[in-house]
This record gives C-alpha cells, sequence and structure tokens, in this order.
C-alpha cells in the first residue's frame, strides 16, 4: 500500500476529530431553518451551540454549464437552484439519513449528486432541471444504487458521464472507469460492458486526454508510485515513470498538447511543489512554483488556458494565491477589493475565467459564498455558511510562530474570546490535533475554538512536527515523539503565547484535544503538571501498547508498519511504550481529569478511557468520565456535540475559576437536540 | 284497559323494555369484559407462580447438590455468596415490571364504560401466555448461569476458567466457538439474546476461535415474513484467544453486528471493563485464580492493573 496514502489513512485513524466536533454535521441540521437566510431579516439573538456547530448552510456550489445558474445543498439534504437575481428553489430533498457528498452538472441543465447514507451506503440521483409554468422544477429524476463519484461530466457528450469506482482485492485498491447514461435507466451495477479500463486494471486514479479517454492511470499501492501511459489509440498501457510510495504524486490536468501534467509533488522537494511532468520524458520537468515555508495546498487551473493560473498556498494560516496568470490575478485583486481585509477562496471558475463562485470569510464573517462576475468585479450573494453568527462577530485568531528546541519553526494559532471588559485574566484552553502526523490547524472557521472562545476562553492550536503542510521533513520529525519533541513543541507555543499576551493568565490553563489530542492532553498531565490546571480528552489514546490489539492492525501488515513508524514497536519498544503511556503513569496524573469516549468507537476504543479512569479512581484522583452511547470517533449530531460541551464546559468553569453570572450559563442554547 | 290505548302502552313498555334491554346489555358486556380479564390475570399470575416455583425448587436443588460436597463453613459462605452474585442480574421482578404494567391497562381497558366493545380477548389472553413463555427462557437462562457457576467450582487440571463476554446487536440463533485441532471442545450458544452477555464457563485448555454465526438478515419491520437465515463465516477474522489451565482467562469482548445489509464480528480487548464485571459477579474468582488475557496475551495491562489494585489495598488505612 502506498505509504503516503497510509499516512493519510493514519491522519484520519487517530484524527477523525481533530476539529473534535467541527465535521460536517449533516444527520440533524434542523429542518426548521431557511437556508441562507439573510442578515437583514433574521431576528438577532444569541447564537446556540447548535448555530456554531450545524454544518455549513450552503455547499458544493456549482456553476451551470451555460453560466446562468446555480446549485448548491444546504445542510447536503435539499439541493437548490437559481440564481443570486432570481433566488434559489429548492428542487429535490433527501431523507435525513442520506447527505449529499458529490454534486454536478450533467449536461446542460441535468444535476447529479452522490448520497450516503449514515451506513456509507452510496447512491446516485440524476435530474433535468426545467421550468414549468415559469417555475423550476426537477423532472426525469432517476436512482442509481451503487458506490463511486462522478469522475467527469463530459460537456461534450450531454447523455454521458464518466464514473470512477474503486474495489479492493487482496488488500489493494483497483480503479474501474464505466461510461453512463444516467438518465437512461437505473443502475444498480455497472457491468463491465460500461468498463473503459478492461486491460488495466493496476490504477487508483486516471488522467484524461482531450477527447476525455483515458490516457494515464496511477497506482498508488505498491511499493512505488508508478504512473502508466496508453499507448496512441491502443490499449496497451506501459510504466513511463516511479517514484517513491513515501511521496506524493498528485495529477491536476494535462495540457492541451497533451505534453505535459501539471502536478503537485513532493519526489524531488521537502514541500510540495506545482510541477509540471514532462509526460513523453517521464519525469518532472520544471517546478512552478515552491513555497518557502508550506506545502502548496492546490492548484488553480484557468479555463481559458488550460495552464495552472494560480497556486494555492497556506499563508499565515489562510489560504493564499500566487499567481502564474496575470490577468486573473488583477481581476481577482480588484474583487478582493470588495471584501477589504476577508479572505477570498476561489472555489469555481467558470465559462473561460469569466465567471467564479468565491468563500469570503472574515473574523466578522463565517462565510459567505458569492457569485462573482470577474470582468466587471460584480460579486451578488449566493448564501452564508452560518446564517444565524450573521452579527455577531467571530473570535479573532493570530498567528504566532516558534522557534523548537530542535530548529523548527512552528506554527501556532491563538484565538482571544470577544471581551466588553478589559478581563485582566483570561484563561487559555491548549487543544493540541488529532493525528498527530499529517493533520493541521488553520486561521479557518473552527466550530470548537468559536465555542469555547464564545465562553470566555482563549484558545490556543499548536502546528507541531508532525502535522502536514510544511513538508516531508517535519512531518517525519513527529513520528515515534509520542508525548516527547510534539509536546515540546506545544508547550514552546504556550509559553510563547503567555509571554505576547499579558491578558492571558500563565496560572488559568487547562489542555483538552480529542484523539492524539486527548493523548497529548493527558500525557501532558504526566510529564508537565504544574503547567496545567486540568486535561480532557475525547476518544484519546491512553494505553499505546493496545493501540496494536485492534484486529485490523494484526491482520494487516502493511498498516501495522505504519503505526509501528509512528508510535513504536510493541514487540520490541515495549517499555517505551508504556513509559509514554498515561495509564502506566496514571500515580503522575494529580490534576483534575475529564474522559469522554463514544461506546462506538471502532478507532480508539472505549477501552483507552475505561482503564485510565479505573486506574486514577483507585487513587482518589479527580477524574469524571462520560461516556456517550452511538458515538463513534467523532460526532455525527449536533445533539451529541451539545451533551459533550455540557459538561465539559462545567468542568473547565470549575478548574479555570471561571464565575458566570446566573443569567449567563456556560452553555447558552435554546434549541432542542438535532 | 281500552283497547284503543293498548298499541300505544305496548309499543310504550316495548321501548322501555328495549331500552332496559340495551342497558342490560352494555352493563353485562362489561362485567363480562371485566370477568374475562380477571381470569386471564388470574390465570397468567398463577402461571408465574407456578414458574416460580419450578424455578426456586430447580435452583434450591442444583444448590443444595453442591453445598452437600461442600463441608468447610467458610467455603460453603464463600459459594453461597457467589451463587448469588451470579444470580444478581436475573432480576425477575423488573422483567416482570412490563407485565404489571400490561395488567393495569387491561384491567383499565375492560372497566372503560366508554368503549364501545370488550377489547380484552384473544390477544391479551396471546399476550399473557408469550409473556410465561419468555419468563420461562429468561428464568432457564438464570438457571444456565447457575449451572455455569456450578460447573467451574472444580476445575480439571487440564481445563481453564473462561470470562466469555459478548455484545449482540441483531438476532444470534446459533454462535460457535471451536476449539483448534480437536473435534470437541469447544461450545454452542443458541438463541442470544440482544445485548450484553457475560459468564464465566469452563473450557479445556487450548487455543479456540470464533468460527460461525447463524443469524438473521430482517429486512423490514415484518420480522416473519421477510428475514432470511444467514451464515457467517468469522474464521478469517482472527477472533482467537487461548485458555491456560488453572487460570481465570479473559477472552475479549466478542461484539457482533448484524442488519440487513452487512454483519460484522469483531474480538476487543476490553480488559479493563470485563475486570469490572468479575469484580462485581465473580470477585472470589479473583482470589482463587491468576488472571490471563487469552485474547491478548501481550498486553501487560491485567497484570499492571491487578498489582497497583493490591498496592492501593495495602495502603488502605
Amino acid at each position: 500500500m502506498n505509504r503516503w496514502l497510509l499516512s493519510i489513512l493514519f491522519a484520519c485513524t487517530f484524527a477523525s476529530s481533530t476539529r473534535l466536533a467541527a465535521q460536517e454535521i449533516a444527520a440533524d441540521a434542523s429542518s426548521d431553518e431557511p437556508v441562507a437566510e439573510s442578515a437583514s431579516t433574521a431576528e438577532p439573538r444569541e447564537p446556540t451551540l447548535h448555530d456554531y456547530f450545524r454544518a455549513s448552510a450552503v455547499n458544493y456550489v456549482r456553476i451551470s454549464p451555460d453560466g446562468t445558474r446555480l446549485a448548491y445543498t444546504d445542510q447536503q439534504q435539499t439541493i437548490y437552484v437559481g440564481s443570486p437575481s432570481e433566488g434559489f428553489k429548492p428542487l429535490v430533498s433527501f431523507d435525513s439519513r442520506r447527505g449529499v457528498s458529490q454534486l454536478e452538472w450533467v449536461g446542460p441543465s441535468g444535476l447529479m449528486a452522490k448520497l450516503v447514507s449514515s451506513q456509507l451506503v452510496t447512491r446516485f440521483i440524476a435530474f433535468n432541471v426545467a421550468i414549468e409554468d415559469g417555475e423550476l422544477t426537477a423532472k426525469d429524476v432517476i436512482a442509481h444504487q451503487t458506490p463511486g463519484l462522478i469522475l467527469d461530466a463530459l460537456p461534450n457528450e450531454p447523455e454521458h458521464v464518466l464514473f470512477w469506482k474503486s474495489d479492493v482485492k487482496d488488500g489493494n485498491a483497483f480503479a474501474s472507469v464505466y461510461r453512463l447514461e444516467p438518465f437512461k435507466e437505473s443502475r444498480t451495477q455497472l457491468g463491465e460492458g460500461d468498463r473503459l479500463n478492461k486491460r488495466f486494471d493496476q490504477a487508483s486514479w486516471f488522467v484524461l486526454d482531450r477527447d476525455k479517454k483515458l490516457l494515464l492511470g496511477l497506482d498508488t499501492w505498491g511499493e512505488q508510485i508508478r504512473l502508466f501511459q496508453r499507448s496512441a489509440g491502443g490499449t496497451k498501457w506501459s510504466r513511463i515513470w516511479s517514484g517513491n510510495a513515501d511521496d506524493q504524486f498528485i495529477p491536476i490536468q494535462l495540457s492541451r498538447d497533451e505534453n505535459t501534467l501539471f502536478v503537485l509533488t513532493n519526489t524531488t522537494t521537502d514541500r510540495l511543489v506545482a510541477a509540471e511532468f514532462d509526460v513523453a520524458a517521464g519525469q518532472v520537468s520544471r517546478i512552478l512554483y515552491e513555497d518557502p515555508v508550506t506545502d502548496v495546498h492546490n492548484l488553480l487551473m484557468s479555463e481559458r488556458t488550460g495552464r495552472p493560473a494560480a497556486v494555492v498556498v497556506n499563508r499565515d494560516g489562510l489560504f493564499d494565491y500566487v499567481f502564474f496568470d496575470a490577468e486573473l490575478e488583477q481581476r481577482l485583486e480588484t474583487l478582493q477589493e470588495q471584501f477589504a481585509d476577508a479572505s477570498v477562496t476561489v472555489t469555481e471558475l467558470a465559462a473561460n475565467d469569466s465567471s467564479a463562485v468565491v468563500y469570503v470569510s472574515s473574523d466578522s464573517d463565517a462565510g459567505t459564498y458569492h457569485f462573482c462576475l470577474l470582468a466587471s468585479a460584480q460579486c451578488a450573494e449566493i448564501g452564508k455558511a452560518r446564517p444565524n453568527l450573521t452579527g455577531h462577530g467571530l473570535a479573532p485568531t493570530e498567528t504566532i510562530e516558534v522557534p523548537s528546541s530542535d530548529g523548527f519553526s512552528v506554527f501556532a494559532y491563538l484565538t482571544m474570546p470577544i471581551s466588553d471588559t478589559d478581563d485582566a485574566s483570561i484563561p487559555l484552553i491548549v487543544m493540541p490535533h488529532g493525528g498527530p502526523i499529517g493533520v493541521n490547524d488553520d486561521r479557518r472557521y473552527n466550530a470548537d475554538v468559536q465555542w469555547l472562545a464564545r465562553n470566555g476562553y482563549a484558545v490556543l492550536r499548536v502546528n507541531y512536527r508532525g502535522s502536514s503542510g510544511y513538508g516531508k521533513t517535519f512531518l517525519s520529525a513527529g513520528m515515534r515523539q509520542w508525548g516527547r519533541g510534539i509536546e515540546d513543541d506545544i508547550e514552546a507555543a504556550t509559553d510563547a503565547a503567555l509571554a505576547g499576551h499579558e491578558r492571558l493568565s500563565g496560572d488559568r490553563v487547562c489542555i483538552y484535544g480529542a484523539s492524539y489530542g486527548g493523548y497529548s492532553a493527558l500525557q501532558s498531565l504526566v510529564r508537565s503538571p504544574e503547567r496545567y490546571r486540568c486535561a480532557a480528552s475525547f476518544a484519546g489514546v491512553t494505553d499505546l501498547p493496545l493501540l496494536f490489539s485492534r484486529s485490523v492492525y494484526r491482520r494487516d501488515e502493511a498498516l501495522r508498519d505504519q503505526l509501528i513508524k509512528m508510535v513504536g514497536d510493541p514487540n520490541l519498544d515495549v517499555a517505551e511504550l508504556r513509559e509514554y503511556s498515561p495509564v502506566y503513569n496514571y500515580r503522575k496524573i494529580t490534576k483534575p481529569v475529564f474522559l469522554a469516549h463514544g461506546t462506538d468507537d471502532s478507532r480508539v476504543d472505549i477501552e483507552h478511557s475505561w482503564r485510565l479512569q479505573r486506574l486514577l479512581k483507585m487513587t482518589g484522583a479527580d477524574v469524571e468520565m462520560h461516556d456517550y452511547a452511538d458515538v463513534g470517533h467523532g460526532f455525527r449530531t449536533v445533539g451529541q456535540i451539545e451533551k459533550f460541551y455540557t459538561p465539559l464546559l462545567a468542568f473547565f468553569d470549575r478548574h479555570l475559576d471561571v464565575v458566570r453570572p446566573a443569567t449567563q450559563p456556560p452553555l447558552a442554547n435554546t434549541e432542542p437536540d438535532g | 284497559m281500552d283497547d284503543h290505548l293498548r298499541p300505544a302502552t305496548v309499543l310504550l313498555l316495548a321501548c322501555v323494555s328495549f331500552g332496559v334491554c340495551v342497558l342490560s346489555t352494555v352493563a353485562n358486556a362489561q362485567t363480562r369484559c371485566e370477568r374475562t380479564a380477571t381470569r386471564q390475570i388470574t390465570k397468567f399470575d398463577k402461571q408465574i407462580a407456578a414458574a416460580d416455583t419450578r424455578f426456586s425448587e430447580r435452583r434450591n436443588k442444583m444448590i443444595a447438590a453442591h453445598l452437600a460436597t461442600v463441608t468447610d463453613p467458610a467455603e460453603r459462605e464463600r459459594v453461597e455468596e457467589a451463587f448469588t452474585d451470579v444470580l444478581t442480574p436475573y432480576n425477575f421482578e423488573k422483567w416482570l415490571g412490563n407485565s404489571r404494567k400490561q395488567k393495569a391497562h387491561v384491567r383499565e381497558k375492560a372497566s372503560d364504560e366508554s368503549a364501545k366493545k370488550c377489547e380484552i380477548g384473544k390477544s391479551t389472553a396471546e399476550f399473557f401466555d408469550e409473556t410465561v413463555d419468555e419468563y420461562e427462557v429468561f428464568q432457564a437462562r438464570a438457571l444456565d448461569a447457575l449451572e455455569d457457576r456450578i460447573a467451574i467450582e472444580t476445575v480439571g487440571p487440564d481445563e481453564g476458567l473462561a470470562v466469555m463476554a459478548m455484545y449482540i446487536d441483531g438476532p444470534i440463533m446459533r454462535l460457535t466457538l471451536d476449539r483448534r485441532g480437536s473435534m470437541g471442545g469447544g461450545r454452542l450458544w443458541k438463541d442470544l439474546p440482544q445485548g450484553q452477555y457475560f459468564r464465566v464457563i469452563k473450557l479445556p485448555a487450548g487455543d479456540y476461535q470464533w468460527t460461525t454465526v447463524r443469524s438473521m438478515r430482517v429486512f423490514t419491520r415484518n420480522l416473519w415474513a421477510d428475514s432470511q437465515v444467514y451464515y457467517f463465516d468469522l474464521r478469517e477474522d482472527d477472533l482467537a484467544f487461548r485458555i491456560e489451565p488453572g487460570k481465570l482467562n479473559f477472552t475479549g469482548v466478542f461484539l457482533f453486528s448484524g442488519s440487513a445489509v452487512r454483519a460484522s464480528a469483531e474480538l476487543k480487548d476490553r480488559s479493563s471493563i470485563v475486570m469490572r464485571l468479575v469484580e462485581n459477579r465473580y470477585p472470589d474468582l479473583l482470589e482463587k485464580f491468576p488472571v490471563f488475557n487469552g485474547a491478548v496475551p501481550d498486553d501487560g495491562y491485567l497484570q499492571f492493573f491487578i498489582e497497583e489494585r493490591r498496592l492501593a489495598a495495602e495502603a488502605a488505612p
């Protein structure tokens, strides 16, 4: 199995709750709340936890092929179609057990949506958008019950789409691409007759040529990454390049002459760069952009030129652009002027770069989608991601750069609460992210952070060694640093935050996180009890050898090897694993502990929290344990999040001496469970 | 009486008489309804009482047969406590709580004067009969647990105690545990109830594996019309553990989840959770037998916990 794919998998393994609960919460989106509620019509009221954690009210905004209409989903249960001028109309709705995870225009007026149920069963819905009696309506609705995703909507062949599906065989994933007619008949399975890569089963991803034929195939599951090319006009596939499986090679798009593949890769560099790959020579021929600090996040392709228009980089915790296309740069700069200091992100570029969907966010805006005509720099609002936060402001976040003990630059984000008073002592919650390898925090909207800040806490998040986005060396520096270098970085960042902010109270600090972040919080009490008043863990690892007890790691050698690289070998290094396990150091934990765990957590079993709880109770330590039925490695509903945060905030209030007036409970919630 | 008045008088008398008849019919029906309810409830109570008597007799006989072999008073006390502990989860009073509610509901329905017809009949009688059947199954499970508890009082030199913990989400008709390399020595569970199963049993020393589940995939709410029986082969799922002789072997927690879409089984190392159950229900076994984690032998937590608990007990004033 490809190692960087594995690292992504692992990142997910111990990090799904990194943004603890700020994941897409679809299942209990309140149906009575209008989507894209405008600020002017909304009755001002104190925002609730639900307002912070509910999924974005606008998702998957797509411009129609003729550029006249837009489609989007709300909290992923209803598809809206329309335009900012004529308004948006809900055309198709799904029950709350299913959420949209892909939305594409197919043909001039068709839409196709991928739906995933809570049990991860996939189906697709296709329908045509028509006008009847002057009203937009959905016609020809047809369902396909098959897994996969829409690879290409084939704009020049309105009857067809290319469909990608992955099958796992002997532990390896093999992709198949099918040519389907989404409006012809309902499909429950994909036939061999529709498969385009019948004689090539080795790829996990494909690149299309200008005729939308499969030209390049990428195999990321072997000992090496391998790129294959189909022979001209034929069906024979030959390997044209191979690279280290630990590296990344992400194809973006072929040039129009099909000689160059634009990629993001780190095969020849430490950080992920935007590069040109010479197809004939089978090698990276030119680096288009390498950032001095961070990995390149994405490549924005110009529809007008067919070439990269800009790279997207992480600058100061927000997305920023470095342009190759001067015309587009000038247009987007003009656009930016309208939004002052807000962050403007292009989510879709269409109609020969003449129109775009942009997402605008700032400390006073939790995110608004706009449809913009770039030539005239005219934008119209599509909708707000979190309409109920409008007018309430968000707690501002600043970036802190700290040198680590061994020469790295570590970036951290400090969010200070909005306060009407000059409170000289603001309590701080240090919140390490999960992972620990291959995950990072940034300055964009984060519900956990904003909710804690709303309740009066400053929050510090640290991109410690091992975090993604800063190159291979920084990433691998986090390996086997559980309870060691990683926590050194967290402590260095905490010191810097306290030193730079007199209002932060150094003696009122707790540490809290999920998954690896939960581990880090607990182990921090072991190694540096003097720094913290308390620690809180959700789905936290407490016993490192126990990680290897999961049957999936016992069976799958590749997964096990990756876990060993990340944590240590349970056969050779068991003493070391125990040395850095909160369970085996429980006697050193003298500060109050809050443990929370889902009973259905298949990544970090609830046994982890139980073990520590049982031991701590023997010592008479101040420990409280909360288990949540039907909760896995993260929360699915806002109601679950609320049940978690209610005791958690009470715990922080108690141990950080936060006294609230009776009229201001820590959880200003007025809504029923979702 | 004047002949001209006769028809009217007859009609009046008939009306009065008919009205009385109607009222009388309603009243009689109501009384009949209450009588039916009382009869059904009385029968049910008698059946439950009879089941309780049979249960008590069997339980007492089983316990007495074992106690006859124990002469040491302290040991007798330990055994009696142990048997009480193992039966504690089988709370008959709690189990019957729902039927008490149903009885009250039946009485209320039977005495409802506004009801147009008596709703107490065949369906309520069937409910009470089914409840008695289910109650007897529940009692049988309690006796089965007691039988297992008595059985583990004597452990042979080639035998070990197995702490069996399961969590079942979905119907299991048969669950098979096989002893590797042996034609016998395994165990078969039938009709496992939904939810938690916890028991200490005696098994020959050796390596074991959960091998097959016979279950039902339920496609709709109409269980019998739309369900199908399926076998799930677990042999490739690495759901194995070892039983060491003379030890209290933790075998992990067997988790089964079956639905119309898929079924899955897992064996989880939940030593601390299982230890809590053992402490509550089999405390004497922890005194008598060394503990071994048969599901994950290299997991050092159990030994660490036991040692820490011992130190804590020693340090306690």
